[in-house]
């Protein structure tokens, strides 16, 4: 399945827009500047999920990223991934938390692992809350998860058949050596009313363009 | 002094909120992590302003301040998310809440909340 040129501009459009919202508040949390990849929008299979994440650097062979993930339902069904590397991730949790550590003490450990979380959510929901607004709908977002597990596991467990489409940015602190990668999974089943969406989104640019 | 509930599943946030909330404003802040404990710890303290994060397990923000008003409190709503689509802030501001803000959580933030609760 392949989207037109119009449908892929459409999507990285829309996505750019999400992703821009999540660097801003990446950027208020570090107070530091976010630059943005321009989204890569791919309609591939895990197995190729993997292997196009590999080849940019996502993942590493050593399999050291921290994860955080949402599930999605509604306009669209799937998975949101936001993807640091371990390092990454435990710099990140000190740079947000920086004074709060007093605050922390002994539970700095959790603190760190927690932190991570959250900053994944916000970084998740803002970027799906701004899709949903573009597109006038809405996206249903579950509590965030923290996992070690490597995202080539996690996505061996879907069916090798299946389609996803693979929206694919990465957030990169200016100051600090931190790069977060988005990666949002939709399952075949959304393609389609996505493809919908998209056409009636391309439709309503046209017809407003002057 | 006020009474302050901050609602939110994230220890994170609920530190990053105290973290940012400003001394000089007089105030008891106190803490729950889930819809259930919102409601309990909300009938035994009676708090001014609850803080309510939206995005939890099981029921969300929205819900915690439908019960609560429900239940008849006078509490000030002030909702903070940073899934802000456009549903859900309609069902926040269909159920009154006083203020809307997208996390993160900044001092400054926390401020321009409680400058319109108290001018």
């Amino acid at each position: 399945m392949n989207l037109t040129e119009m449908q892929t501009d459409a999507l990285k459009e829309i996505m750019n827009i999400g992703v821009s919202k999540s660097a801003t508040q990446l950027s208020t949390l570090l107070i530091d500047e976010i630059r943005l990849e321009v989204p890569e929008v791919n309609i591939l299979t895990p197995a190729e999920v993997n292997n196009a994440l590999f080849i940019n650097n996502v993942l590493s062979a050593k399999g050291e990223e921290s994860i955080v993930y949402q599930e999605l339902t509604g306009m669209l069904a799937g998975r949101a991934y936001l993807i640091f590397r371990g390092e990454d991730s435990k710099f990140l949790s000190q740079a947000v938390l920086g004074n709060a550590f007093s605050h922390a003490g002994e539970k700095l450990q959790f603190y760190e692992q927690e932190a991570v979380m959250e900053i994944g959510n916000i970084i998740i929901s803002s970027c799906i809350a701004s899709i949903a607004n573009t597109l006038k709908d809405k996206i249903t977002l579950s509590t965030p998860v923290y996992t070690e597990d490597s995202l080539p596991q996690i996505l061996s467990k879907m069916a090798n058949d299946m389609v996803v489409l693979v929206v694919k940015t990465a957030l990169c602190a200016s100051k600090r050596d931190i790069t977060g990668t988005l990666v949002i999974v939709i399952t075949s089943d959304m393609v389609d009313s996505v493809i919908s969406k998209l056409s009636r989104f391309c439709d309503f640019k046209e017809k407003d363009a002057p | 002094m006020k009474k302050i509930l901050v609602v939110d599943d994230s220890a994170t946030s609920r530190l990053l909120f105290r973290m940012h909330f400003p001394k000089e404003y007089p105030a008891t802040i106190e803490e729950a992590n889930s819809y259930d404990s919102a409601i309990a710890r909300a009938g035994e303290i009676r708090p001014d302003i609850i803080f309510l994060d939206y995005n939890m397990p099981g029921k969300n923000g929205i819900d915690v301040a439908r019960t609560l008003i429900g239940s008849g409190s006078s509490a000030k709503f002030i909702l903070f998310s940073a899934n802000l689509q456009q549903g859900v802030l309609d069902d926040a501001q269909a159920l009154g809440f006083t203020k809307i803000i997208e996390k993160p959580i900044t001092k400054e933030k926390i401020v321009s909340a409680l400058k319109v609760i108290t001018p």
